[in-house]
């Protein structure tokens, strides 16, 4: 409900809105009214006050300028890019950066906060800096990760040999085979059909996503196991980055804090709506004893064993970063 | 140069066919996997893209020697032979220069993908992508070879069959 | 001038001068980079949009139907359909004129492209027809017009190419066309039948078909009339998707040329060559044309044309028929499949606005560019026709017309009357 500040002619819906000097154009995977896309939308309005119109940030929902790599190869080359990126996908650059995507990591999204506040995270993003990406806005939470299956999940011994549904890197494959499943990689559009003729037996993801691609549909049960409490980022091409005046960035970088804000806000709101919207959809909504959620992640702690053994990230990562959040 | 040209010719056809054969026969093996052993292929969708992209652009190429390609040629079909030959001089170097800049933008796409790599067999990008400006190499020679046998005039098909003519294996 | 002025002019140009049409649309897009030297774009993105475009598991169904048509040809399978559309329209004024549009219509569960129908029918029943007394004009057009039933039948390129960059079901959009497809079937019979009466053309035979001697006929011809119902059946059963159902119809076919002992290896090389020239002459256009359509999203021409379209329409019915003027007139310019990719995500969330169910205005949308293939001055279909015919561009335009009033009544029935391209799939697939 702010979007009113240029709305006072009836015109200002016409086609050619006046753009400013510097047009940053922010792309998401997100469809249309995701709380991702509102909290850009939210950004966009927040920048063109703070900066009088100076800058303009066009959003582009949907993947409509092109896959997440091929945004971040483009973003490098110079273009005027910003893409959401999430842990995974920085890992490609800053190796490092994928431990935020670990299994059991974060405890509650303060965590979260005291992770990007922390002077590892600092560290890390001059390190994306040097690889020519520079992040420009942080904590905006995609949302804990639960699992949806056809039948129901009470203990390891249940997860045996299910295949899951991940998506398709390295740690969410390794993580739900440390489990005891078959980690499946499919593209989400693919999961729907895949589950109703058994091709896989579960999914995994935020409860919203599961809910909006219909999956309560062929699946009934859903547990709580809160794996992993992901978040993205965006990031900018840092040579394009430099070519924009400080006090813009500024106003950048602090309306994208309030936008992220805003979002976490509206999936705060979401998610809480979600666990009746799929009881009222006919699933049952198991929530694990804490004895039984120790022991899923005590399986999975051998994923940060086996990534710092194999060199993909540096010795002691895993504990320097549980020290950050003990602080 | 009749030996380079031969091995030139079978090249891309090679290539383009072995590679659609490659992938008509994963995908085949791929619905089989998954329906009848219920264990799908992990690798199937990036080994498909692979040969894809393998069977496009050296296709492409053979589809320059067999004029494949599509174009409109309404134009050119009522041009009197000289204006013909103009135009063909002219559409030859319109499309060699785009497909130049082209080929530099896959060079490079290629060099600064290496870092990116498949999900399953890590394979680096740049063995996907080096497909385009190999294939454009190929494009152009291709081209040029046409070009030259009608400038030497030793076409003895007229051209307009020479657009449709065949050629084996 | 607008740098997207700027590409778009040069991209038309370079077409109508017979530069290749991948080139051409790629040769406007690097017209873009140049008159817009500040957004300091370069061959490096060309080339990854052009990849990205061909990227797609989907668009892999483009050449396993390909293939499954060229081996109907090497495997015996066109002989045996021709044979049972000789008996099958035997009575029937018009002799192969009948053939011609009954094989365009029955071949059409194999083949996914107009262009490799027509181009053997021209071949195979032209010459014929004229000993017949049909005028070389009349059946290049009977030949050229017919073909257009062919990708309305199961499987159809541009279903698989509309299905795939606006996220219908390509399934849905299948069997979307057989309905339209035997109406034009019907239609364009009755037109030949009235011609050939008027010129004196002879029926195939007078005495009448003894129901043993079609059964004889039609024995040979079930198992390939059974590959659209295998294709949509193992699609709505989820056994395969669209792209997997393609290479089942290839090994279908390799069956089949093995059931009728017809299957040479030297063939096989032929086929498997013919089918990456096409595939790849179809995939680099796609690939261009990606390249352009990312331009206009990144000049937000989609977005802002989307405005104008819902302020200027005032209801799906203007605006279904504003959409058919603008991509006729699109499609007599244009190669369709180029347009395809940079005009359908534009128009679709509009028409999707107006309450038109996607599958229909799918329908619409890739018939309506069909028709631009069949009229001057960029006819693919007419082209590739009169170039195996040797028929004169002219004549066949002179000809061509009664076709042409029809199409256009068809388009116009299909438009305004949703049902004829919904009913089916929603039979099949539950609404
Ligand atoms: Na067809
Ligand atoms: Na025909």
């Amino acid at each position: 409900g702010c979007g009113n500040t240029d709305e006072k002619e009836g015109k200002s819906s016409a086609p050619e809105s006046a753009k400013g000097e510097y047009v940053l154009k922010l792309c998401t995977e997100q469809t249309d009214g995701d709380p991702i896309d509102e909290g850009c939308d939210k950004w966009a309005e927040l920048v063109k006050e703070a900066t009088d119109g100076a800058v303009t940030i066009e959003v582009y929902p949907s993947s409509q300028l092109g896959a997440k790599a091929d945004l971040i190869e483009m973003a490098m080359m110079g273009q005027n890019i910003c893409t959401i990126a999430d842990g995974s996908y920085l890992m490609d650059y800053v190796s490092d950066f994928g431990v935020v995507m670990g299994p059991y990591l974060f405890e509650d999204w303060d965590d979260m906060y005291k992770i990007t506040a922390s002077d590892w995270w600092e560290k890390q993003s001059e390190a994306l800096v040097q690889e020519g990406l520079q992040i420009i806005s942080t904590n905006w939470i995609y949302g804990e990760r639960e699992l949806m299956t056809k039948k129901e999940i009470q203990s390891l011994d249940d997860l045996k040999g299910l295949k899951i549904r991940v998506p398709n890197n390295d740690i969410s494959i390794a993580m739900f085979n440390m489990l005891g499943g078959a980690a499946t990689p499919l593209a989400l559009n693919e999961v729907y059909t895949s589950l109703s003729q058994g091709v896989v037996d579960g999914v995994e993801n935020p409860l919203t996503t599961l809910y909006n691609n219909d999956f309560q549909e062929v699946c009934k049960n859903v547990t709580m196991t809160n794996h992993q409490m992901t978040f993205s980022n965006f990031i900018v091409g840092a040579d394009y980055w430099n070519t924009i005046p400080e006090e813009y960035q500024k106003a950048i970088i602090e309306c994208g804090e309030e936008a992220a804000k805003y979002n976490n806000e509206l999936y705060a709101k979401q998610s809480e709506e979600m666990v009746a919207a799929l009881e009222e959809a006919g699933c049952k909504v198991v929530n694990l004893d804490d004895s039984i959620q120790e022991e899923f992640k005590n399986a999975c702690l051998q994923l940060y064993k086996d990534y710092e053994a194999d060199g993909t990230w540096t010795k002691g990562l895993y504990q320097e970063i549980q020290d950050i959040i003990a602080k | 140069m009749k030996k380079i040209r031969a091995i030139l010719e079978n090249l891309d056809a090679v290539i383009s066919g072995v590679s659609l054969t490659i992938v008509v026969c994963i995908t085949l093996a791929g619905v089989v996997m998954r329906k009848v052993m219920g264990q799908p292929f992990a690798w199937l969708e990036e080994m498909q893209l692979f040969f894809f992209i393998w069977t496009i652009f050296f296709g492409g190429s053979v589809a320059f020697r067999t004029g494949g390609q599509v174009s409109i040629d309404l134009i050119a079909n009522r041009l009197k032979p000289k204006a013909r030959r103009v135009l063909d001089m002219f559409d030859y170097i319109a499309t060699v220069l785009i497909l130049l800049y082209l080929c530099k933008g896959g060079y490079d796409l290629m060099m600064s993908v290496s870092g990116k790599v498949t999900p399953y067999f890590k394979i680096s990008y740049t063995f996907i992508d080096m497909a385009a400006p190999i294939g454009i190499v190929l494009m152009i020679l291709q081209y040029t070879l046409m070009i030259v046998k009608e400038f030497k005039g030793s076409w003895k098909m007229s051209d307009d069959s020479a657009k449709k003519g065949d050629e084996s294996l | 001038m607008s740098p997207i002025a700027a590409a778009a002019i040069v991209m038309l140009l370079l077409l109508f001068l017979n530069v290749p049409v991948f080139a051409s649309v790629l040769g406007g897009c690097i017209a873009y980079f140049f008159a817009n030297p500040d957004a300091g774009i370069t061959g490096v993105l060309a080339i990854q949009r052009v990849i990205s475009g061909m990227q797609s598991t989907t668009m892999l169904a483009i050449p396993f139907f390909v293939a499954a048509g060229a081996l109907m040809n090497y495997c015996g399978i066109t002989e045996r359909m021709l044979n049972f559309c000789k008996v099958l329209t035997g009575r029937m004024y018009g002799g192969l004129g009948q053939v011609n549009i009954v094989l365009s219509t029955l071949m059409g569960g194999m083949s996914g492209s107009s262009l490799a129908d027509a181009a053997m029918e021209a071949k195979l029943l032209v010459p014929d027809m004229e000993k017949a007394g049909y005028s070389k004009g009349y059946a290049s057009a009977i030949t050229a017009a017919s073909s257009m039933i062919t990708p309305l039948i199961p499987p159809g390129i541009a279903a698989i190419i509309y299905g795939s960059i606006t996220g219908t079901s390509i399934g849905k959009l299948f069997v979307a066309g057989i309905v339209p497809a035997i109406i034009l079937c019907v239609t364009m019979m009755t037109i030949v039948s009235k011609y050939s009466r008027k010129k004196g053309i002879p029926r195939l035979r007078e005495e009448k078909i003894e129901s043993k001697e079609l059964w004889k006929a039609f024995k040979p011809a079930v198992l390939p009339l059974l590959l659209p119902v295998i294709i949509i059946g193992s699609i709505r059963l989820g056994i395969c998707t669209p792209t997997e159902a393609g290479a089942v119809a290839i090994f279908y076919a390799l069956f089949l040329g093995i059931v009728y002992r017809e299957i040479r290896l030297e063939n096989m090389f032929v086929c498997v060559k013919e089918t990456a020239v096409t595939t790849a002459s179809i995939m680099l256009i796609v690939g261009a044309a990606t390249c352009f359509s990312w331009i206009l999203t990144w000049e937000n021409v989609p977005q802002n044309m989307t405005k104008v379209l819902i302020s200027l329409c005032h209801n799906k019915y203007i605006f279904l028929f504003a959409v058919n003027i603008f991509l006729l007139i699109v499609g007599m310019f244009i190669e369709a499949t180029a347009a395809q990719i940079v005009l359908a995500p534009m128009l679709v969330p509009v028409a999707i606005a107006f309450g038109i169910d996607p599958v229909h205005f799918g329908m619409v949308f890739i018939f309506n560019m069909a028709i631009g293939s069949l009229t001057p001055p960029m006819g693919n279909l007419m082209f590739v026709t009169c170039g195996v015919t040797k028929c004169s561009t002219e004549e066949f335009i002179k000809e061509c017309r009664v076709f042409y009033v029809m199409l256009f009544g068809m388009l116009l029935l299909m438009s305004y009357v949703p049902l004829l391209s919904t009913w089916l799939p929603n039979l099949i697939y539950g609404v």
